[in-house]
């Protein structure tokens, strides 16, 4: 029952998809549906605990080329860290090193393309940091 | 302030007669001449509407918004500004006089989404906001038939209407029943501050021929002399006739206790009608 919270006025069809409603059952069907996402994420957490990599590795010569330049000019690479972490309201403190631009970056193109899946991975969290208790 | 009549059909137990008991003085009352709108927020299976025969129609219909669960939303106001005809969007044509708002499955989960809104007076204010500010102008009389139990969507119905037409058929459970509906209008009364009254108790389906039947209608009006109508007698048209989507005003050949039990539901109409002529309230 929440009112959309945008600037402008939302449209007809937002309108509608904001409050269309099934049955019960649709609905905790839609919920369990919306909820995948959530629950791989947490699963995937669960395995990294039990021992699977936290490191993930990407081939791309442009990037490669790039963040290679960077680390030769460290006034620029410092200055798109800090671009980076301001994007994401992070405490702007500490050397940035090759491995946190990189995890700035990556956060922020996801943050800026696809805020849901952002949002299941914080669900995700919580709830992982919630079940270890 | 309210500029129709307004009413609702509660008791809380099911299959005690609301829908048929709704359906019957609203098109008493169209017969009558008023302009009269039926709201169904009985449950998904829409009762309503297999009344008069439309249920199937509605189902049909591929484009179901918005419907009567959309008018409890935040964003009704907009979505209204937003459709050429939002009222006229949602209501049906009985084909028997009144119009007909019908139930939808969005209702299914209403009550648990009205739980959401923290303030009680929003949360059991909102039909009472429609009715008021979409309905007024275009109908002079609306009755709603409610759900068979307590929940926000019967506190709406009670709010939006502050009469309360309470079917009964004669036996102990609705006996009870009915004592447990008053206690449970005053408590609503004494919360809320607004005034609600047990408007019409309509005992149905009664067999004045037997004991019992005369035993229990003399009860109940003894037990509300200012809200007791006069009894629907048993009929086994008028189920005749809902199974063909139509009241028992609709039939062209009546049994007697089918002519009684029509003339049973004028006379309702009428008492209810005075009783709610120039009621006003908040």
């Amino acid at each position: 029952m929440e009112a959309l919270m945008s600037d402008s006025e939302p449209s007809l069809d937002e309108l509608r998809a904001n409050t269309e409603k099934s049955n019960r059952i649709e609905t905790e069907r839609e919920k369990k549906e919306e909820n995948t996402l959530t629950n791989a994420i947490i699963n995937s957490f669960e395995e990294i605990g039990e021992g699977r990599s936290k490191t993930l590795s990407l081939r791309d010569e442009n990037i490669a080329a790039l963040v290679y330049g960077l680390e030769t000019h460290s006034d620029d690479l410092q200055a798109v860290g800090k671009t980076l972490r301001n994007e994401l309201d992070r405490d702007d403190s500490g050397t940035i090193d090759r491995s946190e631009l990189l995890r700035l970056a990556i956060r922020v193109g996801l943050q800026q393309a696809a805020p849901d899946v952002i949002e299941a991975a914080g669900d995700a969290k919580a709830q992982y940091a919630s079940d270890q208790f | 302030m309210a500029e129709t009549m307004r009413a609702c059909a509660f008791l809380d137990k099911g299959g005690v007669g609301k829908t048929t008991a709704i359906a019957h003085l609203g098109v008493a009352l169209a017969e009558k001449g008023h302009d009269v709108l039926l709201i169904d927020l009985a449950g998904k299976q829409g009762d309503l509407a297999k009344q008069f025969g439309l249920w199937g129609e509605i189902k049909a219909e591929e484009d179901d918004w918005p419907n009567i669960s959309t008018v409890f939303a935040d964003e009704w106001e907009l979505i209204s500004k937003k459709l050429d005809n939002a009222v006229e969007d949602l209501v049906w044509e009985t084909g028997e006089g009144p119009d007909l708002i019908p139930a939808h499955e969005g209702l299914d989960t209403l009550d648990s989404e009205l739980n959401n809104i923290e303030d009680t007076e929003d949360r059991y204010s909102r039909l009472n906001k429609f009715l008021d500010e979409f309905v007024d102008d275009k109908y002079d009389v609306v009755l709603i038939d409610l759900p068979g139990l307590t929940n926000n969507v019967t506190y709406n119905g009670i709010w939006a209407t502050q009469h309360v037409i309470a079917p009964a058929r004669p036996g102990p459970f609705e006996s009870e029943q009915a004592s447990a509906l008053q206690a449970d209008l005053k408590n609503f009364e004494e919360t809320f501050d607004i005034d609600v009254e047990l408007t019409l108790v309509l005992p149905n389906e009664v067999d004045t021929r037997t004991n019992l039947g005369q035993k229990y209608l003399d009860a109940f009006a003894s037990e509300y002399p200012e809200a007791i109508g006069e009894h629907v007698p048993s009929s086994q048209d008028i189920q005749n006739a809902q199974e063909d989507g139509s009241t028992v005003f609709a039939l062209e050949e009546l049994s007697r206790t089918a002519e009684r039990a029509r003339d049973a539901y004028v006379q309702n109409a009428q008492t209810l009608a005075t009783r709610l002529n120039g009621g006003t309230h908040e």
